[in-house]
Parts: structure tokens; sequence; C-alpha cells
């Protein structure tokens, strides 16, 4: 018997308002309400609202036997009860199914495992109590931001009590391996279910791409390619943003129907059954010990974390917030330690990656600036308000700094 | 490929960038197979082409006579009737009107952006006090030189040259193609000179192809003039390479504190007046801040003025127009090169800048921006935004590195290579 094991990854960054060095915020108003709004309101109209009513819909068809994962930030939660509590209420209904899932991460979206392993474990700590009160589970799967991870980062997670952690199944750390079986952290007591890209990205990425050999892309065949991992894997793990659906591929290209179609198509083989990832780590046995040696994420062709500190802009915007936060937690001040959280979230440094933004280029871009340097300059706008805020906070007394090491 | 090619200045007696652009197309161009006869008005000594035939257009007399070519009798009237078509007669004879336009560009003595001319050179000889008929007596020497000459097609760079073009067009009967480095619009928004922008229409109406400098110009060209936009192509300039090799020279700082650079004409069109308003934001947050302005033009005056009623004279240095190897250590010694120009076809400076690793800030105005991708942009206008990204390049070098890194990988690709490549593909699609 052998699992597909869908996740589906839910976040929205609370976005910055244009900023310049002349303005000035002791309400620590940095952030587009209007903007962040009026995004949230298109996503759950393009994507959340179709693909939950799609999700309960299959859910009800096949009885308890098609069964997913969700991981949700918790910013984005905050941003759908603030703007869009209908599509919160459709995640509790998918909670309440049983054949739902949710995961663990941090709060934030945040790059603190990599920074301040404290501040980790209160944001993975906040969100594991929010998942709980909103869905009625405690998380005991672990995902990190962006699916960053390696050996330190196993340690950390197995320390906060998972017993098991997504990653992506890069082709250096896996070597001759298949991401199609469970693996032992070689670094840690957990237990790791690895991304299988192609057939993750098949989906993600090139589902609506005419210069693909593989367009288009129908239920059955792609249920085929499941099919044939029979005898050469436990499980195939197909990891995505929740976007897929409805936003990056948009509705004409057919996605809704190709997800409509799919459970069934996978299910006519009795050898395969949905399953969410603990209930994989229950059926299946692990392998072999695995060591992520380097940094992984599932972005790019390296999949590594050069999307977000690849350049020395974010590698001084990340120590400058980084840097924060002793005094910032000494003063104890909600607003200042919410405010400070938010300028955590992995998208402002994605927004300074130089990486693509070459002449020539075609990859896609995302990103609200026009250019990384204004990504980076509206940032650092924020930063250094947000530290004299800070500061002046203190009132006079020596501000705490983090010491180094 | 055989081209007559007619321009205005040749490195080293240039006055802005379009000799620079001439020496840097048609070395690429040379290498690629063209054979180039370049006409200026007059050669000054020191001029160094070996890749083509530089002709004084003086030199006619020493050229011998090809048989069977048609002789060029009535010219005089011939181009008086063109010039007469495109710009009303009176103007042409009228002195009084070609005094004032004298006048405008007197106070340019010599240091100009491209488009404008040389009023006094070196050797003083050949280039006179008057524009017009300077214009006028290259497109009649241009009309005597053709017949001893053999090309294919004639490619005429900026407006100076567009009448001797049209000229050697109708007497030889082949093809021009003109070269728009600047236009009228550009040095004066909606002021324009009548007989200039006539002189450019006349030009461009006549061509059997307009090669633009940038995206942003041809968009302005088939805005101002008539005609259809399957003629007008961009050719967006390069950079030579010869900053690169001086690229390890470790250059010795002056002055402790930031500097930012302006270098370029002090006029309207670069925009420094909008640069010394930002500037006065900048002070008050980084206080060792230095702004050099490197140029001359008619509004340095104003702006010397402009410094002083606001405070910042301590702040301000103008060490006037500067030239060879001069160029290139200010560029390096600079935090911060910043062309605010209000109009910029190209602005081949930023890319020199980037070549001695300076980041740019540019208007979001400049045709460059088209191919410079790692540069702060800024509209011109907006002062507080310029203000706001100058204080950011000064307090955190890590954003300039990155700016740099990237604009040289940039830069690389932007040679003059795939600029006469391109250049090259236009030639055909007229000889065909």
């Amino acid at each position: 018997m052998s699992s597909v094991c869908f996740y589906f990854q839910v976040h929205q960054p609370f976005r910055l308002k244009p900023f310049s060095y002349f303005d000035s915020s002791a309400r620590l108003d940095y952030f587009d309400d209007q903007k962040n709004g009026e995004i949230a309101r298109k996503v759950a109209e393009k994507c959340y609202i179709p693909t939950n009513k799609l999700m309960l819909e299959l859910i009800d068809r096949y009885e308890g036997k098609f069964r997913i994962a969700y991981s949700i930030t918790g910013v984005a939660i905050e941003q759908m009860e603030r703007y869009t509590p209908e599509v919160l209420e459709l995640f509790c209904q998918l909670a309440k199914t049983g054949c739902v899932e949710f995961l663990g991460e941090t709060y934030y979206h945040s790059l603190a495992a990599l920074y301040d392993p404290a501040e980790f474990k209160e944001q993975v700590a906040r969100h594991q109590s929010i998942t709980e009160a909103l869905f009625g589970q405690r998380p005991t799967v672990f995902r990190n931001t962006e699916l960053i991870f390696s050996d330190d980062i196993a340690r950390l997670v197995a320390s906060l009590g998972f017993k098991g952690v997504v990653a992506e199944g890069a082709d250096d750390i896996l070597g001759w391996r298949s991401p199609n079986f469970i693996y032992d952290s070689a670094a840690a007591p957990i237990k790791l279910l690895l991304k299988n890209y192609r057939l993750s990205d098949d989906v993600a990425f090139r589902f609506s791409n005419r210069d693909w050999a593989e367009w288009p892309l129908t239920a059955d065949r792609y249920a085929n390619w499941i099919h044939n991992v029979s005898g050469n894997g436990d499980t195939v793990n197909l990891f995505m943003d929740y976007e897929t659906f409805g936003e990056h591929q948009w509705s004409c290209t057919g996605i809704f129907d190709f997800m409509r179609a799919l459970p069934g198509m996978v299910m006519q083989h009795p050898d395969w059954a949905f399953r969410t990832p603990s209930e994989v780590l229950a059926s299946h046995p692990t392998v072999a010990p695995l060591s992520f040696h380097r940094l992984t994420s599932w972005a790019d062709m390296e999949r590594d974390i050069t999307a977000w500190r690849g350049n020395r802009m974010q590698e001084q915007a990340f120590d400058i917030c980084y840097d924060l936060g002793t005094e910032v937690k000494w003063q104890q001040d909600g607003a200042l330690l919410d405010a400070w959280r938010r300028l955590q979230t992995s998208d402002h440094f994605y927004y300074m990656c130089t990486k693509w933004f070459a002449d020539g280029d075609v990859h896609a871009y995302f990103s609200p600036y026009a250019s990384p340097y204004d990504g980076f300059v509206n940032y650092m706008n924020v930063l250094r308000d947000f530290r004299e805020q800070v500061v002046s906070r203190a009132g006079g007394r020596q501000v705490k700094r983090v010491v180094a090491g | 490929m055989k081209v007559l090619m007619l321009g205005w200045e040749y490195p080293p007696h240039i006055t802005g960038g379009l000799g620079t652009a001439c020496e840097g197309l048609t070395m690429a161009l040379a290498r690629g197979g063209v054979d180039i006869s370049f006409v200026v008005p007059a050669l000054l000594g020191g001029e160094r082409a070996p890749h083509m035939t530089l002709i004084d257009s003086w030199d006619e007399q020493s050229m011998p006579a090809r048989s069977g070519v048609r002789a060029a009798s009535n010219v005089s009237s011939h181009i008086k009737t063109l010039f007469g078509c495109y710009a009303r007669e009176e103007e042409v004879e009228n002195r009084l009107l070609l005094g004032e336009i004298e006048s405008e560009l007197e106070d340019e003595e010599g240091e100009s952006a491209e488009g404008a001319i040389p009023k006094k050179s070196p050797k003083g000889s050949r280039y006179g006090g008057n524009m017009m008929e300077e214009v006028y007596g290259f497109s009649q020497r241009v009309a005597q030189l053709v017949g001893k000459l053999d090309f294919d097609l004639i490619h005429a760079h900026d407006w100076m040259t567009y009448p001797a073009g049209v000229v050697a067009s109708r007497l030889t009967g082949k093809p021009l193609v003109t070269h728009v480095h600047s236009l009228e619009y550009d040095r004066s928004g909606q002021s324009v000179h009548p007989t200039i922008h006539g002189i450019e229409r006349l030009g461009i109406e006549n061509s059997g192809a307009v090669i633009a400098v940038s995206g942003y110009t041809r968009s302005v060209v088939i805005d101002q003039h008539p005609v259809e936009g399957e003629r007008v192509f961009v050719v967006h300039n390069g950079v030579s390479g010869k900053y690169r090799r001086s690229l390890r020279k470790k250059v010795e700082k002056k002055q402790r504190g930031k500097t930012v650079l302006f270098l370029g004409r002090i006029t309207f069109q670069k925009g420094p007046d909008y640069l010394v308003d930002a500037a006065s934001r900048v002070v008050r947050h980084i206080p060792d801040v230095k702004f050099v302005i490197a140029g001359t033009g008619d509004m340095l005056p104003q702006l010397v003025g402009r410094v002083s009623d606001l405070g910042l004279q301590n702040h301000f240095d103008f060490p006037g127009f500067l030239s060879g190897p001069d160029v290139e250590r200010m560029m390096r010694q600079a935090d911060l090169y910043v062309m605010p120009s209000v109009s910029e076809p190209f602005g081949i400076s930023a890319l020199e800048a980037i070549s001695c690793d300076t980041p740019c800030l540019i208007s979001k105005q400049s045709g460059v921006g088209e191919v410079l991708r790692h540069a702060l942009r800024v509209d011109f206008w907006d002062v507080n935004r310029m203000a706001d990204l100058m204080i950011n390049a000064l307090l955190y070098p890590s954003m300039c590195y990155e700016m740099v890194r990237n604009a040289s990988r940039e830069a690389q690709r932007l040679r003059w290579g795939p600029a006469a490549r391109r250049t090259l593909e236009v030639y055909r699609s007229v000889v065909s």
C-alpha cells in the first residue's frame, strides 16, 4: 500500500507601506493595511474560496479517503480574520472533516531558525497554540519557512517535540536515493518526509506551460506517473503553494478540473491511498538515515537559501533586524514585539533578491517593488525608524544588545 | 558593405558623448568588416582612427575625382532650397536670427552634451563662430566630396549632419540613415527652436531608416516627427572597455566622508537644479557629504547662486569641465554618480561610472535605464525621493556593492559589438 501525501502552504505577509527616510511612525504604522486587504480579498476570490470548496467536495465525495494537509502561517490567519473571515470559516470546516492535518511552522514565516533559536521556539509555540485553538489539532509534523532545512534545524525542531519534518528532496542531499521513502534524520530523532520535486513542480509550475512536452497535463496521465512509483517507493510527497490553484495557475488553465478528477484516478489503483503526513509516518518504515549537511530550501534550481540570504543587502538587513531582538523582548511591549516579528517575515528579504533581476532574464519576478534596491531601501527606512522607536522607548537606559556569536 | 558616415566631432576633440559614441560604433562596425569613410567638418590634429578612413571635409581638393559620377553642380542653390523647405527662407538668410542662435549657444564655451557643437576648438581654425553657417558649409563641402567616394549608404549622426546627409543622398541616389543621439526636444522641452527642429525633420523624412539611441528617444522621434514606427530602430549605445583595463588602480580619496558626483553640461536638460534641491535635504542627515558638480554650462551661475542661497557652499565643489583621465579619476573617487536628467536620450556616462565601480542614481527619463537595470531610479522632479535614495546609498555600502557587482555584468554585455550588429541589420534593410 503506497501513499500520496498532499501538503499545501498558505501564507500572506504583512506588506510594508511605501516609507521614506523622512517618514516616522511612533505608532509603528509600517504596514499597508489597504493593500494587504485588497490582496487578501483577491487571493480569496481566485484561490482560497474555490479551492477550499473543491477540497470539501472531494473529501465528501470520497467519504474520507481523500486526505490532505495544510500549513497556514499565523500572519495569514490574522489577515483572514481581519479581511476574509469566510476563508477561515472554510478552513475550520475542512478541519472538522477529520481528513485534514495541520502542520507546524513559525507564526511569522521567518528565518529565526538561523538567527535566534529562542525566538524560533516562541514563534513555533505561538503557531501551535493558534492552530490548536482554531482547528482543534496540535501539530506534530513540522515545516520550516520555505522548507529551509539542515541538520542543525533538524536538531532544533526535534528538541521541540515534533516527530516529523517535511523537507525538499534535493538531488545532492539524496544522492542515489529516492524521495519516495521515509528517512530518519542523521542528526536528530526525527523523521523526514521529502518532497518529490518533479511531480510537485509538474503541477505547481509546469501545468500551464504550453512549451512543456507534457502539456496539457491530464489527471489520468498524472495518476499514471504516480502509479509508476509502485515497487520503487512508499510515498509520493506532493508539496506546493496553495496559490497554485487559481493564482499561479489560473482557473482557465483547467487546474481545478484537473484536481477534481485526480483523486478518482489515483484511487483506481487499489494499492494507492491518500494519507496525511502523520499517517504516512505511521504507515511506512524509515529506510535509512539522511544528513542535510547544507542549508536547503524548495526554491530555484539550487534548492538553497540564496533567494533570502544571497547578497550583502539581505545579510545586513537580517543582522540589523535580529540585533534588535534582545532589547525588544526586554521592553515587553506587545506592539513593539509584534512589529518586530512582522518585520522578520521572509518576504521582505525575498524582495531584495538580485538573482533574477537581470537583463534579458525571463524568470518570473514576484515583487511589489520595481527593483531589489527599492525593496531594500523601503525595508531599511522602516527598520531605521523602528529602531529609533525602540531606542526612544528605552527612555535613556542603555539599550540591550545581542551578544555576538 | 561600404558606408559614408557624417559626424561632427571625433576623439580626442570631443565636447560630449557624440564623438565617443561614433568612435565606439565605427570600431565595432569595422571589426565586422564594414568599410567606413567618416567625414567631419574639420580634423584638429591628434585623431587616431586606423579602423576607417577619417576625412576632413575641407580636403576634397586633394582627392581625385571618380569617373562616371554625376557632377555636383548647382549644389548651392540645391541646398538653399532644401533649407528653404524646412525652415523659413528668410531665417536662413536672416543674420539677425542666426545671431540669436549664436548667443543662445555662446554660454556653452565648448563643453556640451550630445548634440551641441564645439564653438571654439583648441586650434581655433576651422570651426567658425556661426552654427547655421557651419552646418550649411559642411553640407556644401560634403556635396563636393561624394563624387570621389564609393559607398552603399550614408549614415548621418545628429542634426548638424542631416543637411549634408540629405544632399549626399539626393546626389548619389544612395539611401540615408539618420542617427538620433539627441533631439531639440530634449534640449529645450516645449520651446523647440524651429530651424533646428526643422532640420531634424528634414533628415528624418529623407531617411530610409532612423536609428534612435534608446526606446525613449524612439518614442519622442515618432511623437515629434511624421515617421512610421517601422522605420525607426533602437540601437542602444555601448560603453568601451577602456576603463576596465585600469580597473585595479587604487585611487586615494582626498577627503573623508562621502562624495556624490554629477558630471555633464550644467543646463536645463541635465536637471542639476533638482540635484541641488535634493542635496539640501541630504546634508541634514549626512553631515560630511560632498557634492561635486563637474561641468560648465548656461545654468552654472544660477546653480552656484542657489547653492549659496541654501547655505550649502561647504558641501559643493565646482571643478569645471573635465576630460580624459580626470573624468575617470573623479568617477572612481565618487561614492555615487547621479544623473538627474529631465530628458536624456541615452546617458553613456552612467555606464562609464559603472565601469569605474561607482553605483548610479539615474532619472527614469533616461534612455540608459532601458539597459542598465541595476541602478537607483527616480523621476527627475521627485526631489524627496532623490534625497531618500541618495541617503540610503550613502548609508549602506552593501547596496552600492550589489549595484556595482550586478551592473558591471550588465555593462559587459553593453559593448559596441551588439550595437554594431544591430546597425548592420538596419543597413541591410535600407540597401535591399
